[in-house]
This record gives C-alpha cells, structure tokens and sequence, in this order.
C-alpha cells in the first residue's frame, strides 16, 4: 500500500509528465518542509522549500493585510520562465517550475485539476 | 526557592581546626535538607567534591593547616559551576582568586546571617535543575538534552547504583550505571523504569566512552525496549548483545515495520518491511508532528527515516531545514 507522499509523488509526476511545460513540482508544507518533489536535478530541493516558504509568507501577508482575504496562487515571472505556488489546503502549497514558452491559461488548468488530486492526499 | 536535591546533597566545609564549629551548626540547623560535612583535610574535601551531590563549597582561604584556595581550584576546574563561599580577610593572592570567579568572599570571622544569605543564595542560582521521571520521559528527556547541545552531567538515580550521563555539546560522551559503563552503561540506564534525576549544567566528565551519535543511542534503546516488552508479553527472542552501530541500526531498519504490520494483522512480507516502506512512514509521522508543531518529534521520525533510506534527498533536505530552524530559534 502506497503512502501518502508517495501518492502524492504519482500525481506530480503525471503532471510533469503530462504538461511538459512543467520542468519542476514539489509540495511544500507551509512550514517550507518539502512534502513530495519532482525537481530537475540542478535544482536546489533546499531552495525551493525555502523560498517557497519566504514566498508564501510574503504572499499570505498581503493577501490577509491588504485583500482581506486568504492567498491563493502567487507566480513570478522572470526571463527564462515562471514559478508559480498554489495553496493546496490549509497546510500545504504547489509549486510548479514552469518553462517561459508555456501557455499560462493551460498551466494553470492543469494546476487546478491536479490540486483537486492532491487534496485528496493532503 | 532552593534546588530540592533528589538525594541529600552536601555542602562542603573546609575549615581550620581554631575555626568556630558552630558555623557547621547553624548550617546544619538552617539546611536541613542538606547534608553538612565540616573537614580539615584537604583531600577528604577535595574527595567530597568530587561527587555531584556536593552543591557547594565554604572554605579558609589560607591557614596553617588549610589551602582552601587551592582546594577551591582544583574543585572548580573539574567542576566550573561549583558556587564557592571564601572565608577570608581580602584575598591577598590576586592571581590565585581570579581563577575563582564563581567565589564570594566573606571576612572572618563571618557574621552568621550574612554567611546563612549567601549560602541560601548560592544553592538557589546554582546551575541544573532536579525532578522526577518515567520510563518514557527519560528518552525524551535525553533526546531534548541532546537536541538542546546541552553540556554537563545528568545524575539519575533509581536504586542502590547511581547513574550518570554525560553530554558535551549534545553528544552523549559517558553514561555509568554501577560497573557498567559507555555503550551498555547507557542502554541500562534507559532500561531504568523510574527514578528522579538532577541536571548540573558545564560539569564535564573524564574521559568519552561513547562514539555513537545521540540518536543511533536513542534508536538502538527504543529497540531494545520494544524487545524486552515482547519477551514480557510472552513472545520474542533474547535481547542481543550490544556489538556495534552498524550492527544496531541494521536491526532497527527491518523491525520497526515488521512489527506494525503485525501489530496491525498486516502481513509483513506484503511490503510492509521494506526499508524504503517503513521509511516513508517514519517520514509522514515527521510531517504529521510538524503539523502539530512537535518538532522533537518530527527530528525523530525524520532521522529515523533518513537512516532507513539515506540515498532520499527530500529526508535530508528536511532534516537540515529543522537543524536550521532550530538554530535560528536558540540565536534570534
């Protein structure tokens, strides 16, 4: 029987697998502990659960002090592509390594079919 | 409030013999739960102090028959906590006092409240604390010493035979109980089902008997201990002897699994004892206490899982992330 990071691992990696778009994904607790990941290899897992968790501070601040209101997706875009961090539950965010050539409107259907998955898990 | 000592603890009087006795009386009358011991011989005190029960020591600086200054730093260098209380005209060899920061002085012949203020004074600041504990506190308690890079000696004890454990930085480096000592004196000393203990912060041990890190210590204990209650619910083989770490953690890597999965009626050879299978449990056990905001806890897990599946990043990429966390919290 598969745990529940693991589960949570299969569907990160039909996510990847299926939009390739995607180059990273990793669930990260909102204490910035790093649930599941499928992450390139030159990618930093320690960076990532730390600036996601910068992130999502930064994000959940604004959202409360300035929107009344609670975070729900933040994304940055730079010159070689996006990051993207979604809340998915009360606990826990996605955050998804998106190429520069992606197609936002898709990414981000993709991204909300695959927190209905992971809710599941988390 | 004075430290309430688990066993009589001592103060230690080094007094010449032209010295009042009655300054050991009144100590005795006013400390009651103190065990007063008057001497003028400056081995015998030296003897005494070396024994952790011993909370502080009052002594001449110089006379005759007494070097109470000397004896003063020889305690103090095995022990930098001892408070000292020095009997004394203004000391007259400076470089000798400095080496005794920790030390009052009082002139003689000293005022009786005076002396009984600062005596009072002395055993309530001194360092460590004292209270009782269970089975099962007494891991966390080793753990939380451990996780807190604590220095210094936990006394325990639970029988004729008193236990201590040493730790240096949060290394468990000696551990005695009776003639057992090193490994095996400090898996005894975990076996110990109940027992009060006192905490002397800074004491330093003699010499390091113990290699293991803290929780391949931890590790190896709570399997023994899940080994001793199966062979006392009737079922299980021996304890075995305690050879090596290695050897210890590979027999934690398949039981731990195995025995939930039959605890659960699951049966062990359905995935259940695979290291990577028991690992990721341990792993979610971890995120399920950081949820609850147990860190201690999820350190636990979280080891337990990395030395389970040490080639998985994410393991260590979160156990680095908790060491963090936890040294950004001890300096703000």
């Amino acid at each position: 029987m598969a745990t529940k990071s693991e589960r949570i691992s299969e569907v990160l990696r039909s996510l990847r697998q299926g939009t390739p778009e995607v180059i990273g994904a990793a669930v990260v607790s909102s204490e910035g502990f790093i649930v599941s990941s499928v992450l390139p290899n030159e990618v930093d897992e320690d960076l990532i659960g730390g600036m996601a968790a910068s992130l999502l501070g930064v994000s959940e601040r604004i959202s409360s002090d300035l929107m009344r209101s609670q975070m729900e997706q933040t994304y940055v875009r730079s010159p070689k592509g996006y990051i993207v961090v979604n809340s998915a539950g009360p606990d826990a965010v996605l955050v998804l390594l998106v190429t520069r050539e992606a197609k936002l409107g898709l990414i981000f259907l993709e991204l909300k079919r695959t927190i209905v998955e992971l809710m599941k898990y988390i | 409030m004075l430290a309430q000592p688990t066993q009589k603890s001592r103060i230690v009087l080094l007094q010449d013999k032209s010295a009042t006795q009655h300054v050991a009386v009144m100590l005795r009358r006013t400390f009651r739960d103190y065990d007063v011991r008057l001497t003028q011989d400056s081995a015998q005190a030296l003897n005494w102090l070396a024994d952790e029960r011993s909370h502080l020591l009052i002594t001449d600086a110089q006379t005759r028959q007494v070097d109470g200054l000397a004896v003063a730093t020889s305690a103090c260098t095995r022990r930098p906590w001892l408070p000292v209380i020095v009997l004394s005209d203004p000391p007259c060899d400076s470089a000798r006092a400095s080496q005794l920061s920790a030390a009052v002085w009082i002139e003689k012949p000293p005022k009786m409240e005076r002396l009984i203020r600062l005596v009072g004074r002395a055993l309530s600041e001194r360092m460590g604390w004292s209270g009782q504990i269970s089975m099962q506190a007494l891991h966390d308690l080793v753990q939380l010493l451990s996780m807190a890079n604590t220095s210094g000696a936990l006394r325990i004890t639970a029988g004729p035979e008193p236990g201590v454990l040493w730790f240096d930085r949060g290394a468990i480096v000696d551990a005695t109980l009776g003639k057992l000592r090193g490994v095996e004196g400090f898996h005894a000393l975990m076996q110990l089902r109940s027992g009060t203990f006192a905490l002397e912060r800074g004491a330093q041990g003699t010499e390091r008997t113990i290699e293991l890190s803290a929780t391949q210590l931890l590790l190896e204990t709570m399997c023994r201990i899940d080994q001793k209650r199966e062979q006392e619910s009737g079922g299980g083989s021996d304890v075995p002897p305690y050879h090596s770490g290695a050897r210890a953690v590979s027999q934690i890597r398949l039981m731990p699994a195995a025995e939930e999965a039959a605890a659960d009626g699951c049966d062990p050879s359905d995935g259940w004892s695979t290291p990577a299978q028991s690992a990721a449990e341990c792993f979610e056990r971890g995120l399920e206490h950081v949820r609850s905001k147990d860190y201690v806890q999820a350190f636990v897990e979280w080891e337990r899982a990395n030395a389970l599946d040490p080639e998985n990043h994410i393991y260590q990429v979160n156990l680095r992330r908790l060491r963090d966390l936890r040294q950004r919290n001890q300096n703000p």
